[in-house]
């Protein structure tokens, strides 16, 4: 695996530097966006504190909803903030913490110094501490005063308690429950000879680290940040480079792409288990991780072609999902990779039980949600909701014997002219999926009547769900969907007006490269647009 | 060439497509002959797959002594064995009996407790006791296999001994099945009945297999045609992985389950499909048998499947063979303890002489009693994945020398 990855990354690289060359160096310039002050995401503060202090620190309490807006939680997170009762959690989740990193077991590989006595201040030792890590949390070194604040702190608390790593720990808690942490917070400079500014060093590193890697920048990125790497095309690509080639990169693949496909929906996911008893929690989670091994294992290992997720036969299973697909699995625990044969109707990701399941109703499928979900997540396409009288009974009862399968039961909603318009952009979609039951089953009937899968998607027909997924393969507007949704994850914004050509200009990268997205991050991380401040923004200068 | 002109691709383009725009009839006619070769080794291939037959397995969700719940005085009539509650009270002073009486239901666990200590000992070793005697089947209908080939009663059989036969509530005659000739009366192994223990060991039997403690897979390899074929071959297996149910306690089907590690719990017959009924050759069967503190074995000796297989998957019939008399003592008594036996309902000295008094098939050769005893098993069975690891111990086909078919 390891082999393989530097093999694409050598690629990814050789790809970038021979259309730097050529390509690069015509991106449409943009006059910048917004800066963004994201709130740090649950699994952002996880793999933060994992990262700064070690995968054994437990990270306890319950977490603040995040918001999506514009399709993404990336972008919601800068419009969450933290109320009375999550700032309590917030809090006690980090002395939590704090009390863990300084206790006997840690504080030997956390407290790089030994105090002068265990029972009291020592502003020396606190300081390597907290500048150590106050570098780490805060993704920029501390300023000088800011650094005496927190020691001053540690050293009140020591004296307080007779304890110097008492000290330590409430100064370590206070710095968790700091805006500087919490939030991400840019900083805006000029450009010389220019109206548009651009991010500090420290503000790349940040977004680089929350974008590649979903986390915060290690110390290596930090320093190239100090020594003004990151503001030299050279510096900034070997770094990116650096990112990508990193075993991290999965796990901001899988950011993506969970945020992308609306995978927190699997918070709340559930299913009447009366009508479909094989489902259970681990089903849910086995679900959201097969996509997510399916997209990591196509995209990355294999460097393949993003539009191959909507025909590739190739996933991965567990004995638990086995059961949902019924098929044989071998190996009793964890995942094993599976092949779904040629004459099985089942290909690419709409066939997946965390597609087909997620978006159906608790006892029933649904061609309307899956429908919806096609044109919203995967085409970036918006459907318009449904007004609010309604009346949703043909399609609700199952048992009409009238109206035995869901296309009799849409097609009879639909001559409703009120619903027609969007029912017509939405179903004909959707029902190539109907031979997959409200949990992804397999069948060919409903009510005992044979069901009939052709559907259309913007003109072009098909009998069932391979149909469309090779119709998805080729739509256009599936590689437009995931260009502009990885820009605005990795800017933590939507695109601006001014932004268009050079979104339509990394579109046609992605085309030439082959759909493949690891190209696609590189062009975005060393981008100069992900970096651009426009000029009316933020502090002058 | 396009992946979007896959649905709709002609022939006359795929040639275009490779041909350009030039006509090369030579070159066409070579590429005509390689397809076909293709296409005939492809067919070969196929029609070597059919030929292998496909595999259909099953996991057991059910599986319980087959017997007959008729009408108490019908099946029973010299009434339900007498349970160690009765000994124990028959044994008391008559004031002590008499109070008992009085308080009702409170009396349980004061005989309950008696009964234990009565007969703990009785049950670990039953042969050293007096044999108190057992109530015992006395009707005529009861569910199983002509296991003998005889349709008369205690005909001389090869390697049987002269015994009743039954006839099978759907009037199949010469069924043998004197195991449930010797539980059938005690009142733990009946639904219905006056003692409070009703319809306990089919709770108990089923608990323990539901909670994994021993599962049973059957797998029938080699079918070409489902309703009809006469030539399977026929696994059954014990696992150590739990058949699945869901939260109301229905079997989910398509679980995927491995055989067991023991190849000594792995059993491989050969069999037949008539009009969608499977049947085996008898076999030595050796399947795991874990209730409780239990830990033994079903070991039928000419073993034989009889099942039902339906298109939606699922199976059920029976699986009927002559039980090991020490065996299914060992398992299905003495291991159990004293506290189940007397829940129950049974006196395990009687059931221990009425097992080797009824007994039926496989006589020792030296003192010609017979060792084992006719019973069944109904089973019920729904589709699953029968998994076998790469480095399965592979167990021989055992045909059992000893029956004649």
């Amino acid at each position: 695996m390891l082999r393989s990855r530097w093999t694409h990354t050598l690629l990814v690289a050789a790809t970038g530097l021979a259309l730097a060359s050529c390509g690069a160096s015509d991106a449409p310039r943009t006059k910048g966006g917004p800066i963004v002050t994201n709130r740090l995401t649950e699994g952002q503060y996880r793999q933060s504190i994992a990262d700064i202090f070690g995968a054994d620190i437990r990270v306890l309490g319950s977490f603040e909803p995040e918001v999506r807006a514009s399709g993404l939680l990336a972008i919601g997170s800068a419009a969450g903030t933290i109320t009375p009762s999550g700032f309590e959690q917030y809090e006690g989740r980090a002395r939590a913490i704090a009390e863990q990193v300084v206790d006997e077991k840690h504080r030997q590989a956390t407290v790089a110094c030994q105090p002068s006595s265990p029972d009291k201040a020592d502003p020396v030792c606190a300081t390597q501490f907290i500048g150590k890590f106050g570098r780490l949390l805060f993704r920029h070194p501390l300023a000088p005063s800011e650094l005496q604040n927190w020691v001053g702190a540690a050293g009140d608390a020591a004296t307080a308690s007779h304890s110097f790593y008492t000290g330590l720990k409430f100064a370590l808690a206070g710095m968790l429950t700091s805006p500087k942490f919490l939030f991400r917070q840019e900083t805006v400079e000029p450009v010389s000879g220019s109206q548009t500014r651009r991010l500090d060093a420290f503000s790349i590193a940040t977004r680089l680290s929350f974008f590649l890697w979903n986390t915060t920048p290690d110390d290596e990125l930090l320093t190239a940040a100090a020594n003004g790497e990151l503001h030299s095309k050279r510096g900034l690509a070997r770094q990116v480079d650096r990112m990508l080639a990193s075993s991290r990169m999965e796990a901001g693949v899988r950011a993506f792409f969970s945020d992308f496909l609306e995978f927190d929906a699997f918070d709340t996911f559930v299913k009447d288990p009366i009508i479909y008893p094989k489902f259970t929690q681990r089903v849910a989670d086995d679900a959201k991780e097969q996509t997510l091994r399916t997209i990591t294992d196509l995209l990355i290992e294999r460097h393949g072609d993003y539009r191959d997720l909507f025909t590739t036969r190739h996933t991965f299973m567990t004995r638990t999902l086995g059961m949902v697909y019924d098929v044989p699995v071998t190996s009793a625990k964890g995942w094993e990779p599976f092949e779904f044969s040629h004459d099985d109707p089942r290909e690419g990701l709409l066939s997946q039980v965390s597609f087909v399941a997620l978006h159906a109703h608790p006892g029933r499928s649904s061609p309307t949600l899956r429908g919806k979900a096609v044109r919203e997540l995967l085409l970036c396409q918006h459907v318009p909701a449904p007004p609010a009288n309604v009346n949703f009974t043909v399609v609700q009862d199952t048992s009409n014997p009238q109206y035995k399968t869901a296309r009799a039961r849409v097609t009879a909603h639909r001559t409703d002219a009120i619903c027609a318009g969007c029912h017509k952009i939405m179903d004909p979609i959707g029902l190539a999926l109907e031979n997959f039951d409200g949990l992804g089953q397999l069948r060919t009937q409903e009510n005992g009547v044979d069901i009939d899968a052709s559907g259309e998607l913007d003109g072009v027909a098909f009998k069932d769900a391979a149909g469309l997924g090779t119709a998805l393969h080729d739509n256009p507007a599936v590689s437009t969907c995931l260009v502009d949704s990885v820009y605005r994850y990795a800017a933590g914004r939507a695109a601006n007006r001014d932004e268009t050509e050079w979104v339509r200009w990394l579109n046609e990268r992605f085309v030439a490269n082959g759909y493949r997205l690891p190209e696609l991050l590189r062009a975005v991380a060393t981008s100069e647009a992900l970096f651009s401040i426009a000029p009316d923004v933020g502090p002058k200068p | 060439m396009t992946f979007g002109q896959r649905e709709t691709m002609s022939c006359g383009s795929i040639r275009g497509y490779y041909l350009r725009s030039r006509c090369q009839p030579r070159l066409y006619n070579l590429r005509l002959l390689i397809a076909s070769a293709i296409f005939l080794s492809m067919t070969g291939i196929s029609a070597q797959a059919d030929s292998a037959g496909k595999t259909l397995g099953f996991v057991v969700s059910d599986i319980y002594f087959a017997n007959y719940e008729g009408p108490v005085e019908q099946v029973c009539p010299d009434g339900v064995a007498v349970t160690q509650r009765e000994y124990a009270l028959q044994s008391l002073p008559e004031a002590d009996r008499d109070h008992l009486k009085s308080i009702g239901r409170e009396a349980t666990s004061t005989l309950h407790n008696a009964a234990t200590k009565m007969f703990k000992a009785e049950c670990l070793k039953p042969d050293e006791v007096a044999d108190p005697g057992l109530r015992t089947v006395g009707g005529s209908i009861a569910f199983g296999l002509n296991l003998d080939g005889s349709t008369s009663a205690n005909a001389a059989r090869p390697n049987t001994c002269p015994h009743q036969k039954f006839e099978s509530p759907t009037g199949e005659p010469g069924v043998d099945n004197q195991l449930f000739r010797v539980i059938g009366c005690i009142v733990g192994f009946r639904k219905t009945g006056h003692f409070e223990a009703n319809g306990d060991a089919e709770d108990n039997y089923r608990t323990g297999y539901r909670s994994g403690e021993h599962t049973v897979l059957i797998e029938v390899t080699g079918v070409k045609n489902a309703r009809n074929d006469n030539d399977v071959q026929v696994g059954i297996y014990s696992s150590s992985d739990p058949a699945p149910f869901d939260a109301t306690g229905r079997p989910l089907p398509g679980a995927s389950l491995q055989v067991h590690d023991n190849p000594h719990f792995h059993n491989l017959a050969h069999g037949k499909i008539v009009d969608g009924v499977l049947t085996t050759d008898p076999i030595d069967l050796h399947l795991q048998f874990i209730l409780g503190v239990s830990h033994s074995e079903y070991y039928l000796r000419g073993a034989r499947l009889r099942m039902t297989l339906r298109p939606d998957g699922t199976a059920s019939g029976l699986l009927a063979g002559y039980y090991d008399v020490d065996t299914f003592y060992d398992g299905h008594v003495r291991r159990m303890g004293i506290a189940v036996p007397e829940e129950y309902g049974l006196r395990c000295a009687g059931v221990y002489n009425a097992l080797n008094r009824f007994a039926d098939g496989y006589p020792d050769p030296k003192t010609g009693r017979c060792t084992a005893i006719s019973s069944a098993f109904r089973i019920d069975a729904i589709h699953a994945f029968v998994i076998h690891p790469k480095d399965e111990k592979k167990t021989t086909a055992q045909a059992d020398p000893l029956v004649q078919r």
